[in-house]
């Protein structure tokens, strides 16, 4: 799939609401920008959602990242300082929401406290200390305001791009290949746990029936003479030397197999289970995430389960893919690791926040007064 | 049940961060400029955190934990700041501090006038007590 530039249509969208929304003494009809920022955020629902089915996890996704940007865009475009402050406030809560979808509890609690509870508060107490009456040069104009749009959108646009182009390269045939045979081992080792014994030869087929679809498929296609929306010649060779990867990384697995004919149900068994880590090794070689090399890391098993633990021995949710149990072991696994890994950068950052609070009364203080007689 | 990709998680952490920095570059108001800047720190732990996720660790969230913290301090030193530069100036405006340009470059001079400041409706006021209050004719809708 080659990265489309779909989403180049919200993003200008965008970049024309805010800029006709940044605060100027002539300004431009608020109801322009506003009615331009709604297109901005539905075009931009329009491309993402068109792509995928509605799950409630997406569908709060998208709800909570919507709130997000739009009452960030509010932030940089209020004229008063304490709806900006609480713009701010908004954006901290949609982003908690974003954190809990993340299976980051703890963290979304500490945020809505430091945040919206302590900064936020701050905030508007120093706002009401350096109140200003009327419209202020501060408020109502802004600094280069077409050339701040222009530096932000065009970072915003490479960042999209660059992201666009990682996940057109991991949508591709592998991975799903991969995760079908993962699928196979899974219903095979099913079979197993009955104790009907099988042939070696149906095993393997079992598993390998997805490639070898997919391989004479693509063979056919490649013989035959493509229809236009068909996919290129290019685009088929490809797609070919790929199968052709994924064969050479199985065949590895495959030669291990015991060499009897018949298997009993332990020796399926154990094959299976080195189908299973091959294909996942392969998965994190060639998709995505993309796994370190075994072993590098620093971290102890207090900071929850180690980037090259065996699949099988992590606590898998299995309605979530087979991602790690992370909601209910959260707090827990990050306070061990706080006080474990990261002792030393908990101890400078208490020591950074007693800096700093010696640094803010220091700085705050009146000099004339001390000076009185 | 699919899941959803991370590249959604990491482009509203993009869009975040780039509305940030706009919002730094283009307000005037100090207040306003620290806020921004506070949102471009919510961007990159949203990028964090989703990481952490589909890593299945914890760096990510100890890390954006200490971010946490370097904006507490960011935010108490920036207050004070802010308090400090309001008391020289009277005003929360930064172009006031433009002497601390680069010596080539050109001042900027604002041209067009402010708008005119909006009237405000007037607070109520009560009857003193003791006299009479007035009396308006009342109207009915029905």
């Amino acid at each position: 799939m080659a990265p489309s530039w779909l989403f180049v249509l919200p993003l200008l969208a965008g970049a024309a609401a805010i800029y006709l929304l940044l605060p100027r003494p002539r300004a431009f009809p608020a109801l322009w920008g506003a009615l331009l920022g709604v297109v901005a955020l539905g075009l931009a629902g329009f491309v993402v959602v068109g792509f995928n089915a509605l799950t409630p996890e997406s569908f709060l996704f998208y709800v909570f990242s919507a709130c997000a940007v739009g009452f960030g865009a509010m932030l940089v475009t209020q004229r008063n300082p304490a709806r900006a402050a609480l713009s701010f406030a908004l954006v901290v809560l949609s982003t908690c929401g974003l954190f809990l979808l993340l299976a980051a509890p703890f963290l979304m609690a500490a945020t809505i406290i430091i945040y919206a509870g302590a900064i936020i508060v701050t905030f508007l107490f120093v706002l009401m200390l350096a109140q200003q009456e009327g419209p202020s040069n501060a408020d109502a104009r802004s600094r280069e305001p077409l050339l701040a749009t222009v530096v932000g959108f065009v970072l915003l646009g490479a960042l999209l791009y660059v992201l666009q182009l990682q996940m057109s390269r991991e949508n591709n045939e592998e991975g799903r290949l991969l995760a079908e045979m993962l699928h196979n081992v899974a219903t095979t080792r099913a079979g197993v746990n009955e104790a009907t014994l099988k042939d070696k030869d149906e095993y393997r087929k079992a598993v390998e029936q997805p490639l070898i679809d997919a391989k004479s498929d693509t063979d056919t296609r490649l013989n035959a003479k493509p229809a236009p929306p068909e996919p290129t010649r290019s685009d088929l060779q490809r797609r070919r030397h790929t199968l052709e990867r994924l064969d050479r990384g199985l065949a590895r697995v495959t030669d291990q197999w015991p060499d009897t004919k018949v298997l009993s149900a332990d020796e399926a068994k154990a094959g299976l289970d080195r189908l299973e880590t091959a294909l996942l090794q392969l998965k994190q070689r060639h998709g995505w995430p993309h796994s370190d090399s075994a072993g590098d890391s620093n971290l102890s098993a207090y900071s929850g389960p180690q980037p090259d633990l065996p699949a099988d021995q992590v606590r898998a949710d299995p309605n979530a893919g087979g991602r790690p149990y992370m909601p209910a072991d959260n707090p827990a696994y990050l306070g061990r690791s706080l006080f474990t890994d990261y002792l030393l950068p908990v101890e400078l950052g208490g020591f950074l926040l007693l800096v700093a609070t010696i640094g803010a009364i220091a700085i705050a203080q009146r000099r004339a007064t001390l000076e009185r007689p | 049940m699919p899941e959803l990709p991370i590249h959604h998680y990491l482009a509203v952490g993009a869009v975040l961060f780039a509305l940030g920095a706009i919002g730094f570059l283009a307000r005037r108001n100090l207040i306003i400029m620290f806020l921004c800047a506070e949102m471009m720190l919510q961007g990159v732990a949203v990028n964090l955190v989703a990481f952490a996720r589909y890593r299945g660790n914890l760096e990510g969230q100890a890390f954006t934990l200490f971010v946490i913290t370097v904006a507490a301090c960011e935010a108490a030193i920036a207050l004070a700041l802010i308090l400090m530069l309001f008391r020289a100036k009277q005003s929360l405006d930064v172009s006031l501090w433009q002497s601390l340009r680069e010596p080539h470059q050109e001042p900027i001079v604002d041209e067009e006038p402010l708008p005119p400041r909006e009237k405000e409706a007037p607070s109520p006021v009560l009857t003193l007590s003791g006299l009479e209050p007035e009396h308006r004719e009342e109207k009915s809708h029905v």
